[in-house]
């Protein structure tokens, strides 16, 4: 067997739309708009750019409800470039991607393989006629079927195997598929051993090594969501002539969500804001393929600083300047979010997550705001309150808009919006000279 | 808490106004338009709350000056004077005022104010015209909300107003009637979305509608090249053939001559050329062979003529060694001379330099002087040690003697001062003049105090005055309690005489009547005196405090006054006045400021002495340093043999003369030698070639002229070159020619048996058969040559058509024209084939283009990004929406235990207070069981709602709602004055007179109430129900005509300006 490279990508979701990254100027549109395109793009340039001899593609390409034909279309533009230099592409549809939601009519170039039912169990990988490695289809996940009683060693003699899953497949969570992460199904209920199985559909890249064996999900290319912080890219897998594998990732996201935390505290200046910013900001690894970063900056504590980022044009000043000061070259900062965490006083007045406890008195000094909190706790005390309900118990109740503000608001944490009610009903109730800035 | 004095320093247009309150009842504060009336209520509120801008007066300048004042309050234990001093566009801050000090009145406050702040003090304590006007611009139901608001209280509209900002809120997200909002606008926006994104799936259709069109169009395309590939096959072969035929017919032809043809097997390659070459070589050998011998004759006589020059060679190569170094010797000679010149000048300069060091000086004591680097060395740094400590000297003396005369003249001065002091120190001094400072500004405080004693003094003599006159009732009072009294008297004794003479009863009942009408009068008496009686005796007891104050105020003037004046006197000023306490107070900061400019200058002083100190004993080492460095100069100068007493630049001056006599001497050295040298070397060689001209003969040179002879011998060198040359070049030519002469010989010979062989290898005889014979050979070769060209022609057509082959029968039966129609015919339809195939490429490339297009048709991506940055905004506007509504809701469910708590106990009191204002037309407010409005029942038993109230009416609801709250409040243990600017001003005369009462009766429950009006009717109400208004003064001058109705008036009393 001969060394060879190859490079495991997973859920591409070409052409699929960045979730949750607020209004957006112009400026850095276009960048959020071909966020996913760009990754698969990198993962292109890394395969050129590595000499690999195959392109795995765990999964997730595209997702279907999108309805796009600029994904596929990408993606079949990606894999002629990967033609002319004689690199095979093996891609297989995740569970949110089946063969029959793709596009019709599309025309695959001769290097890519697409694991269906009725296509090949096995794909030779060749350089100059010489067979490195074999890329198996995954049709059972044997840690479900069979975790414990096969424990095969590698056949002698064998070729490298690559055991990639017809859906995509999953790293095996649990300790008992940790057992057996290298066999693989070859479609007739047979298990054969396999020194590398590609998986995707995970949220992070993952991986469970026994021995040789690894089960592999590198992640995302490009995170889609403010959740999925971080370099997001492909792996590049190695493999020398004795089997033995490496693995490195190669960062593909140009596009790049980040979530930060700031502790403020009444001391604090703006300057001194500024700086801890921009040094959190310097703080983090940055890749060549960065273009754009998506921060949303975690606040806790008290003082003047905490209210200079509630407040619009002040806040909106302060970020400016943090875009502006930092000392990233070529990288463009984005605040998508400013999010305010409670105070203690305010998680000494919340009992739970859901509601609150009646506040004590003497603590707000206010009879108002007192019974204001009391009659909050007492409502979000009772079992069945829910936001739901609070609609239902409003005008808008069986208004046009029910259905929507009902999908709407069944996406939010009724504990935020009890710990915002109560933040509402102390400023309404404070007294004059509290409100008066 | 209540105020019994106002006193205004500067507020808006007041100056210095001192107004007294009664702090336990009903003051009416009269003043026209413009007299202040409002800045007072701003005043009160300000001492209290903080100082703020009053709206509408931006315009005028006085709002943002200044304001301060004072307000005397009665909270618990005595009254306290609140002072505040606002500058401009501040709160300011307040303090209280004891006899002899100022404290922070934030505690106090705080007590007294019972925890009202500024927004409830005006929302239920102040009553002004505009609020009365503000409700008067609502509609029904905003009125009705407005005074519903009212009687919740201020916890209650607390309430209604955050219901009001959480509606507001929610409608700017979500308004149901309008059908408008944030919320909708995204709903909306979200559904144009996603309508557009939907028309966008037909993309997807059309792209796979392009791609099975893409499959059509390649299968026609793979349809016509075969059609094409089949055309090209048969076009192919006819070509072949077309191309084979000619190649095939030449060969046959060739073939058959080459058959009838004779075969000359053996004949010379390419023979008749050569037999021909070989002829004309024998001809040419034999031309040059005589030519040669001719020449070589000719060449021995010439040699024979030049063998007689060959003498004088023998010695040629000694005489070039000679004449090659002419130039040398010339060299030399020119060398000798100047060697010779530069000593002898060499030698005149030394002695020069000799001669200016002086007579003292000779070679020999030069050489004893060590004029090395290390010697100059020592010499300079001789002189550099004693220049430095020279110069250093010479500093440290200068500033020895600029600072001594510094620390005399700061000395003088200072002793001067300390003079004034008659013996003090300057610090006892300065204690002194401070403490003198601290009693100045003591005495400043005491001449304030005194004279607002004196002011107090003077209002409460002003009231006794205006008491006074009410010890004694009317004389008609008098007269009317007699007649009260006599007719009391006489019904008893009418009642006696009926009781006895007609019936018990009626006896009775008329001495009853009468001993009633008796005691009414004297009770009447007795109370009417004994009121203002107690007035006049508080007045005596405050008079009485006062004038203490007053005394003891004045004493402690005295006594400081005195201690100041004996300070003056210390200083020989005058003290027979009173001094101005400013004019003090600047002497003494005028004194303690130059008492602290000498201390200063006392420690200046000290600084300089040690400086001084410091610098001569710097000046003294520079001295020892001095001596030290001229010692060692003249030890070195002894060394050097040089007299102690020379100067030093004389001596620098002989050391560098002395140097450049060294030098001089040495070149001098130098150039001798080398001249001695050059001489004996010319010597040498001029022998040598004396020596080798009698050597040679030569008798005809002078041998002690060297360079003449080498001339001489250098031009017969040359003459005997040129004869040796010559000898050789025939010697040479001569051989050459022997060489050709036996060459050629042979040559002819070995042509000739050339020539023969030929001959016999053609197998002729002759010259003629040769050439015959030759011919035959020629034309089989060319046969051969073509044919062999045709067959290559026809293996290369056979091996570009690979796939056909050659038939004989074919090429026998092949026409040309048939054959060439046929290609043309092929040729034909291959263009329409290949047209056709152009034209599918071009719409499959138009097919691509498409595809491409709608591959990179980023429209959909936008629009997805679009529709997720809306769904954000809705998910946030949602939340918003639930936070607002769930705090709304809680907000609702405290305004209903609110109402259920405090709103019946309010309602009530406001029902008394309406009715007292309407005379009984309305006589109770209440609110519907669950419902957020307040209905009013009239006379005869209907229940309005408040839009059904006249404006008046609302006004005296909105009055008594007010009034209500306040009693509410007071239950509660807060009371504060309330101020109510002109409320009556809608009244009619009947409800205005009504209202005073209520008002008077609703003092005299406890409650401080000030009330402003410019309206002298009002006035004229209240002091017809025994509230006696105070006079505000007009910026205008007082109308006298108003004056007559208020005779009792004295404008100096009330006006301090």
């Amino acid at each position: 067997m001969g060394s060879f490279r190859f490079i495991h990508a997973a859920r591409l979701f070409l052409d699929h739309q960045l979730h949750g990254t607020g209004s957006l100027p112009e400026a850095i549109r276009p960048v959020v708009e071909d966020a996913t395109l760009l990754a698969f793009d990198r993962v292109v340039e890394s395969c050129l750019a590595h000499h690999v001899d195959l392109l795995l593609l765990a999964g997730d390409s595209i997702v279907p409800g999108d309805h796009s034909v600029r994904g596929p279309g990408a993606l079949i533009r990606g894999c002629e470039r990967l033609a002319e230099q004689k690199i095979l592409v093996v891609i297989s549809a995740g569970s949110g991607d089946r063969w029959e939601a793709w596009p019709p009519g599309l025309r695959w170039p001769a290097n890519v393989v697409r694991l269906t039912a009725e296509g090949p169990d096995e794909v030779p990988v060749l350089r100059d006629g010489r067979l490195l490695a074999v890329v198996c289809c995954d049709r059972a996940s044997p840690a479900v079927e069979a975790p414990r009683v096969l424990k095969l060693g590698a056949p002698p003699n064998e070729p490298f195997c690559i055991s990639l899953c017809e859906e995509g497949g999953a790293v095996p969570p649990d300790a008992e598929s940790r057992a057996n992460p290298g066999l693989a199904s070859d479609g007739t209920g047979r298990l054969r051993h396999a020194d590398y199985r590609a998986t995707g559909g995970g949220a992070a890249a993952r991986t469970v090594t026994v021995g040789r064996c690894f089960a592999h999900d590198p992640g995302p290319a490009q995170g889609v969501a403010p959740l999925e912080t971080g370099p997001r890219g492909c792996t590049l897998v190695s493999v020398d002539e004795t089997g033995k594998l490496r693995r490195k990732f190669l960062p593909t996201a140009a596009v790049r969500f980040e979530q930060l935390s700031l502790s403020v505290t009444p001391e604090q200046t703006r300057d001194d804001l500024l700086l801890e910013m921009i040094g959190a900001l310097d703080q983090l690894p940055r890749y060549d393929c960065d273009r754009l970063w998506l921060v949303a900056w975690n606040v806790s504590g008290r003082g003047p600083c905490r209210e200079l980022l509630e407040e619009g044009s002040a806040r909106d000043s302060l970020l400016s300047a943090v875009a502006a000061e930092h000392g990233l070259q070529g990288v463009v900062i984005h605040t998508h979010a400013v999010r305010l965490r409670p105070t203690s006083s305010d998680r000494r007045g919340s009992s739970n997550t859901s509601g609150f406890s009646a506040a004590n008195p003497a603590a707000t000094g206010n009879d108002l705001i007192s019974a204001f909190e009391r009659c909050l706790a007492e409502r979000t005390a009772q079992p069945t309150w829910s936001l739901k309900r609070c609609l239902d118990d409003s005008s808008l109740g069986d208004g046009p808009w029910a259905s929507t503000l009902a999908s709407l608001i069944a996406e939010i944490d009724k504990g935020d919006v009890a710990l915002d009610v109560r933040r509402l009903g102390q400023q309404w109730f404070a007294p004059l000279e509290e409100r008066t800035p | 808490m209540r105020l019994s004095e106002i006193q205004i320093e500067r507020c808006g247009v007041w100056r210095d106004l001192t107004l007294p309150l009664n702090p336990s009842g009903l003051n009416v504060l009269y003043g026209p338009n413009e007299a202040g009336k409002s800045t007072l209520v701003h005043f009160i509120r300000g001492v209290l709350y903080g100082f703020t801008p009053v709206a509408g007066s931006g315009a005028d300048s006085a709002w943002y000056s200044t304001s301060s004042g004072s307000l005397v309050v009665e909270a618990g234990a005595g009254p306290q004077r609140v002072h505040r001093v606002a500058p401009a566009e501040k709160r300011g801050a307040a303090c209280l005022i004891d006899a002899d000090r100022a404290r922070p009145a934030d505690e106090f406050l705080t007590h007294a104010l019972a925890g009202i702040d500024e927004s409830l003090f005006r929302a239920v304590y102040a009553i002004d015209l505009r609020e009365l006007q503000e409700l008067g611009t609502l509609t029904g139901d905003e009125a009705a909300k407005r005074i519903y608001g009212l009687s919740l209280g201020p916890d209650g509209r607390r309430l209604l107003d955050a219901n009001h900002r959480a509606q507001a809120a929610r409608n700017r997200l979500v308004d149901p009637i309008q059908h408008d909002g944030e919320l909708v606008r995204l709903i909306e926006r979200q559904d144009q979305l996603a309508a557009q994104l939907a028309a966008l799936d037909r993309q997807r259709q059309q792209h796979s509608d392009w791609c099975h069109r893409r499959e059509q169009i390649e299968h026609d395309i793979a349809d016509l090249r075969r059609r094409q590939a089949g055309l090209q096959e048969q076009l192919r072969g006819h070509l072949f053939l077309e191309r084979a035929w000619g190649p095939w017919h030449h060969l046959r032809e060739w073939r058959r001559e080459l058959a009838e043809r004779p075969v000359i097997s053996g004949f010379p390659d390419r023979g008749l050329e050569r037999l021909e070459r070989v002829e004309q070589a024998i001809a040419a050998a034999s031309e040059n062979f005589e030519r040669h011998a001719a020449e070589l004759k000719q060449l021995r006589l010439e040699m024979r003529t030049s063998a007689a020059d060959g003498a004088g060679l023998g010695n040629a190569a000694a005489m070039r060694r000679f004449v090659e170094q002419r130039g040398w010797l010339a060299e030399l000679d020119r060398q000798r001379t100047e060697s010779r010149g530069a000593a002898e000048t060499a030698e005149q300069a030394f002695d020069a330099s000799l001669e200016s060091l002086g007579v003292d000086w000779s070679s020999e004591r030069m050489s004893e002087v060590d004029l090395s680097p290390a010697g100059w060395q020592r010499v300079s740094g001789a002189v550099q040690s004693l220049r430095t400590a020279q110069v250093r000297q010479g500093l440290l003396k200068r500033k020895c003697r600029r600072l001594n005369a510094g620390f005399r003249e700061l000395r003088d001065s200072l002793a001067e001062c300390l003079h004034d002091l008659q013996g003090r120190s300057i610090e006892t001094a300065l204690t002194e003049a401070r403490e003198r400072l601290r009693q100045v500004h003591h005495l400043g405080r005491l001449q304030l105090r005194e004279a607002e004693l004196n002011q107090r003094q003077y209002g409460l003599s002003e009231d006794r005055q205006r008491i006074a006159p009410q010890l004694t009732l009317p004389r008609w009072v008098y007269i009317v309690l007699g007649v009260f009294c006599f007719m009391g008297i006489v019904l008893a004794g009418w009642g006696l005489i009926a009781g006895v003479a007609t019936s018990g009863i009626a006896g009775a009942i008329y001495a009853m009547l009468g001993i009633t009408c008796a005691g009414l009068a004297w009770g009447l008496k007795t109370q009417y005196e004994g009121d203002a009686r107690q007035r006049m005796d508080e007045n005596e007891t405050r008079l009485a405090a006062t004038l203490v104050d007053l005394h003891e105020v004045r004493e402690s003037i005295r006594t400081v006054t005195g201690e100041t004046a004996r300070a003056p006197a210390a200083d020989g000023a005058s003290n027979e006045a009173t001094p101005d306490s400013g004019d003090l107070v600047r002497q003494a900061a005028e004194r303690v400021a130059e008492l602290v400019e000498l201390t200063r200058h006392q420690r200046t002083l000290r600084a300089l002495r040690r400086r001084l100190t410091d610098t001569r004993q710097k000046l003294e080492t520079a001295r020892r340093e001095t001596t030290t460095a001229h010692d060692a100069w003249s030890n070195l100068l002894a060394d050097l043999g040089f007299p102690a007493e020379l100067p030093v630049d004389q001596v620098l001056d002989t050391w560098q003369k002395l140097v450049v006599a060294s030098d001089r001497r040495q070149h001098a050295e130098r150039a001798r030698a080398e001249a001695q040298a050059v001489d004996r070397l010319w010597d040498g060689y001029r022998q040598r070639i004396a020596d080798f001209g009698r050597r040679l003969g030569s008798v005809d040179f002078d041998h002690d002229r060297p360079l003449e002879v080498l001339s001489a011998w250098e031009g017969r060198l040359a003459e005997l070159s040129r004869l040796r040359h010559h000898r050789r070049a025939l010697k040479k030519r001569r051989r050459a020619l022997r060489r050709d002469v036996v060459a050629n010989q042979a040559r002819v010979a070995r042509l000739n048996v050339q020539r023969n062989a030929l001959l016999v290898q053609a197998g002729a005889a002759s010259h003629v058969e040769f050439v015959e014979r030759a011919g035959h050979v020629a034309r089989r070769a060319y046969l051969d040559d073509q044919c062999a060209g045709a067959q290559r022609d026809l293996d290369a057509t056979s091996a570009e058509h690979t796939e056909l082959a050659l038939v004989e029968e074919d090429l026998l039966s092949y026409e040309a024209q048939s054959n060439s129609d046929s290609i043309d015919i092929l040729r034909l339809e291959s263009a329409d084939v290949e047209q056709d195939l152009h034209q599918a490429f071009e719409r499959l490339g138009a097919v691509k283009t498409e595809i491409q297009a709608i591959e990179g048709d980023r429209q959909a991506s936008s629009l997805r990004l679009d529709l997720e940055q809306v769904h954000h905004q809705l998910q946030q506007a949602a939340r918003e929406w639930a936070v607002l509504e769930t705090a709304a809701q809680v907000g609702d469910d405290v305004r209903r235990d609110y109402e259920r708590r405090h709103q019946p106990a309010a309602l009530v009191a406001a029902s008394s207070f309406i009715s007292r204002l309407t005379d009984g037309r309305f006589a109770t407010v209440w609110t519907p069981l669950g419902e957020r409005r307040l209905m009013v029942d009239d006379d005869r038993g209907r229940s309005l709602p408040v839009s059904a109230l006249s404006q008046g009416t609302r006004e005296q609801l909105f009055l008594s709602v007010r009034l209500a709250v306040i009693a509410e409040l007071l239950r509660h243990g807060m009371a504060l004055p309330v101020l109510l600017d002109d409320v009556f001003v809608n009244f009619d005369d009947r409800r205005a007179a009504a209202a005073a009462e209520l008002l008077r009766d609703f003092a005299a429950e406890g409650h401080q109430v000030l009330f402003f009006t410019c309206h002298l009717h009002l006035a004229q109400i209240f002091r017809e129900r025994g509230i006696e208004p105070s006079w505000l003064p007009s910026l205008r001058p007082p109308d006298l005509a108003e004056f007559a109705l208020a005779p009792s008036l004295d404008w100096r009393a009330v006006l301090r300006r």
